[in-house]
């Protein structure tokens, strides 16, 4: 297994923003009901502010039974469902997402932005990155003056690994329209490139940008996680109560919380706080932590359950069009069979060259005893000068089969300095082999 | 009745709208099957504290050689708002921008910037106990602030306010037991000025579902007020009339044009205008779908562009088509002369750009008698499009006015909301006070 840090902040995440998103739906009408056609929109397609996210879908769902011809209205049905599955971590929402778009689509062919914007979201949500860059630009030829969509057309270009391309349109979405939604993108693209102060100093300004509880909850939480990632638990620990405080009914931040426990070696802590994230959001990121805090405690019939079940949710996610190759290859790496993640990783590979993919492929590789490929794409998922402590171990344990010491005590010091605790199950042993490597 | 869905959208739904619409659920994609190599952040951020309501300009009734101008942002506060209730942004530039020589260009900006302070960082708490002076020490987190005065001809800045408190929202009523004095604790005097920020009522009220029945249902359903009970932030100025005019001559030059703007910095030191205001509405009734972020971040001096939309608005055509009110001819000069130049007469200023500015002669004494909250078309000049008082009815003004009122069209079509639901104050900053955050049910 690989890093759990980021699985659970990334995935959690997901969820997150959709939590706040499906929140931001009723302050955003409220926002603008002020400007009168923003309520328009609100009224025809009767969403209710304060209604949950389950209230808007049956409220769209009245409407358009009685208005089957509005496409505006079907497209934000297909938003919600969206938005429903990344907040129950139900994938059997993304088919009906996708039918309720093709169907606004279908009503209006024609300078449909909203739906084109929703099916870009949608294929994002399914890893279809490549599909999300296409309907991005169908929306943006529309509407080119719409920032949003840019954050659509960059966050498919980021993950197909057109760098580049997408750090150019993160700058120009930041320039159109600076705010959280842009300067959280600006955050991401300085991390990839190793620039940790530039990170947080772009995720402050989103934290004071935010318009909301909710915002700034959701911020909280993307705080906690980079300064997590930089080894700095105490203001990790604060961003992620802080992210609670400001929105309690917000499941994620206590994964964020469980995994400060297990960092500050209360294990049981651990363990209470991934099993209550778990009992409410129970995402296969945060089920795997589980996993691994259960492995290094030492029970492993539990650890196995929780694995199982993950498996089982990848099943699920993959039966509803979600390409979870990347993911699965290194979840399988670490913890099954290493001809199946390399297949996982050769098939993610095939469809983006992300730094992400390259490192699957390299784990994966190296789980097979193909070294020489390994550190290849190690060298490639390191290509932005990412401070990533996993990817640092990963290129370490590649060295050392290669019989690079020297760099594999650059890369484990590297891997250490930026974050200790950078592993449920590998930090303590990139600690042992960085010991044996400098006094053996 | 939706037999014109289609063009409504296209009409009604602008891109802030499409984007409510979007945003609200965009959250992206989920990282599924355990592993995290797809961060996702939110397409669309509301952004409440740089989207600027309403602007309001007008001669200070109980000091009328002065002007009062309004600003409000933070749309629909509910006055519960907790944890951390309303904060204007510290990110921001809230400017209110002056053309006093009506070229489309801003003479001057007053500019408000805020920093946030917070005593207890232990604590998340907005208030630790009951609030009784502004520098009280149970007010966890508060906010300064400092007003620059920026003379573009004379290219000079001046900060005429420093480090001045903001009003804090008002939480409710054990928590502030006296709000109102913390809101005279507010008021900055420097001179015969006077400077303001802090929580207020939403001065602005209209039955909002009347841009919904426009386009095809009853407009006797309307009569609510959509704002009513929600509150807003608001930054008010009043300045001599000489501060304004152009050359210091109030007497010479008596029609200045506003908007206030905010703007954000892109990371790199660059700023953006994110929201643009002048004349209320013309989002609603002028800027056609898609076209808002371009508005937000346009300039009255590139407004050209947008002409074609006041010479033809499509509301009017819409109207037209279900109501049987015939659309004015076009192109329409009677909107282009409330919306881009002012009216002949009134408050168009000589040899004028045509840009989309509030105006105000402030030669014209606030009314005293034969008020209307219809404004001119009410018979009162002392009212909207003459800049813009709390009171006027600027939803039944405008939707007038786009059916013709001032060609000789009186429709007396209106949304049945003619006032707000608080009552104004009389004496600056005017806005009424907040509806508390222990009222229950403030709606």
């Amino acid at each position: 297994m690989h890093t759990l840090r980021r699985t659970a902040i990334a995935v959690s995440v997901a969820v997150a923003l959709v939590v706040i998103a499906g929140l931001g739906l009723f302050r955003q009408l409220r926002a603008d009901a002020h400007a009168p056609l923003v309520s328009t929109a609100a009224l025809d397609a009767p969403i209710v502010p304060g209604a949950t996210l389950d209230q808007t879908i049956t409220n769209l769902q009245t409407h358009l039974a009685a208005v089957p011809d509005d496409a505006h209205g079907f497209a934000q049905l297909g938003l919600a469902y969206s938005a429903q599955a990344t907040h129950t971590g139900d994938p059997t929402y993304y088919p009906k997402a996708e039918e309720a778009l093709q169907t606004s689509l279908r009503i209006q062919p024609d300078a449909n932005a909203d739906a084109l914007i929703g099916m870009g979201v949608v294929a994002n949500a399914k890893h279809d990155f490549a599909d999300g860059v296409r309907y991005g630009r169908a929306a943006l030829a529309i509407e080119p003056d719409a920032a949003h969509i840019l954050g659509v057309i960059g966050d498919g270009q980021l993950e197909l690994g057109h760098y580049p391309a997408a750090f150019a349109t993160f700058q120009r979405m930041v320039r159109m329209r600076p705010d959280i939604a842009s300067y959280a993108r600006v955050s991401y693209a300085r991390e990839l490139r190793g620039n940790i102060p530039g990170a947080l100093s772009a995720m402050q300004r989103a934290l004071r940008a935010a318009g909301s509880p909710d915002d700034a909850s959701w911020v909280s939480y993307q705080l906690g996680g980079l300064y997590l990632r930089a080894g700095r638990i105490g203001p990790a620990a604060h961003a992620f109560r802080q992210s609670e405080a400001l929105s309690p009914t917000y499941v994620p931040p206590h994964a964020g919380l469980a995994r400060v426990a297990w960092e500050r070696g209360d294990i049981d802590g651990a363990i209470r706080g991934y099993r209550w994230v778990v009992a409410r959001l129970p995402l296969p990121e945060h089920v795997i932590a589980l996993g691994d805090v259960y492995t290094v405690a030492g029970r492993t019939k539990q650890a196995d359950d929780a694995y199982a079940l993950a498996r089982t949710e990848a099943t699920l996610f993959r039966a509803n069009g979600v390409n979870v190759d990347v993911e699965l290859a290194l979840f399988e790496a670490d913890h099954g069979d290493a001809a199946t993640a390399l297949a996982d990783a050769k098939a993610g590979w095939a469809a983006r060259h992300s730094i992400s993919a390259a490192d699957a492929m390299a784990w994966a590789s190296y789980r097979s005893g193909r070294y020489r490929g390994a550190a290849r794409y190690e060298r490639s998922a390191l290509r932005l000068g990412t401070r990533d402590a996993l990817y640092r171990y990963h290129a370490a344990m590649i060295d050392l089969e290669l019989g690079h010491s020297d760099a594999a005590r650059r890369n484990l010091r590297v891997a250490l300095a930026t974050d200790p605790h950078f592993s449920i199950l590998f930090a303590s042993r990139a600690a042992g082999a960085l010991d044996r490597l400098t006094h053996g | 009745m939706a037999p014109f869905t289609t063009t409504k959208r296209r009409v009604a739904v602008t891109a802030v709208a499409a984007a409510a619409a979007i945003g609200v659920f965009v959250g992206l994609g989920p990282t599924p099957g355990g592993a995290s190599s797809h961060r996702e952040a939110p397409l669309i951020a509301a952004d409440p504290q740089a989207d600027n309501t309403d602007l309001y300009a007008f001669v200070s009734p109980d000091a009328t050689d002065t002007v009062t101008i309004v600003s409000n942002f933070i749309p629909f506060e509910e006055p519960a708002g907790g944890p951390n209730f309303y904060q204007f942004g510290t990110g921001v530039r809230y400017d209110v921008r002056i053309d006093n020589n009506a070229d489309a260009h801003a003479d001057l900006v007053y500019r408000w910037t805020f920093t946030n302070h917070t005593r207890n960082p232990d604590t998340f708490l907005y208030n630790t106990g009951p609030v009784t002076s502004l520098d009280d020490q149970d007010l966890n987190m508060y906010q300064t602030y400092d007003v620059q005065r920026i003379d573009r001809k004379a290219q000079k800045k001046t900060t005429i306010v420093h480090d001045a408190i903001a009003v804090p929202s008002d939480v409710g009523e054990a928590s502030m037991p006296d709000y109102d004095d913390l809101r005279k604790d507010g008021i900055v005097s420097t001179g015969s000025s006077k400077y303001f920020a802090g929580q207020a009522d939403d001065p602005f009220f209209a039955d909002l579902r009347v841009f919904d029945l426009l386009y095809g249902g009853d407009l006797s359903e309307t009569g609510d007020d959509t704002l009513k009970g929600f509150n807003v932030n608001s930054l008010a100025l009043q300045v001599p009339k000489g501060r304004l005019a152009k050359g210091g001559d109030a007497e010479s030059n008596p029609i200045v044009g506003m908007w206030s703007t905010a703007s954000r910095r892109a990371p790199g030191g660059h700023w953006v205008q994110v929201s643009r205001l002048g004349n209320p509405l013309v989002n609603e009734v002028v800027i056609p779908a898609g076209k808002k972020d371009a508005w937000n971040a346009s300039k009255p001096s590139d407004d050209g562009q947008f002409l074609p939309y006041v010479q033809d608005p499509e509301v009017a055509r819409l109207i037209e088509a279900i109501y049987g009110i015939q659309a004015p001819a076009t192109p329409r000069d009677d909107l282009v002369s409330v919306f881009l130049t002012g009216v002949q007469g009134l408050n168009k200023p000589p040899h004028v750009v045509p840009s989309e500015e509030l105006r105000l002669n402030m030669s014209i004494a606030p009314c005293t008698s034969g008020c209307s909250a219809l404004g001119v078309i009410g018979g009162d000049n002392a009212g909207f499009p003459n800049g813009r008082r709390l009171s006027d009815d600027v939803l039944d003004i405008s939707l007038q006015a786009v059916e013709g009122v001032l060609v000789g069209q009186d429709t007396g079509l209106g949304d049945g909301v003619d006032a707000n639901d608080e009552s104004f104050g009389h004496s600056f900053p005017y806005v009424a006070e907040p509806h508390d955050g222990s009222d229950t049910s403030p709606h």
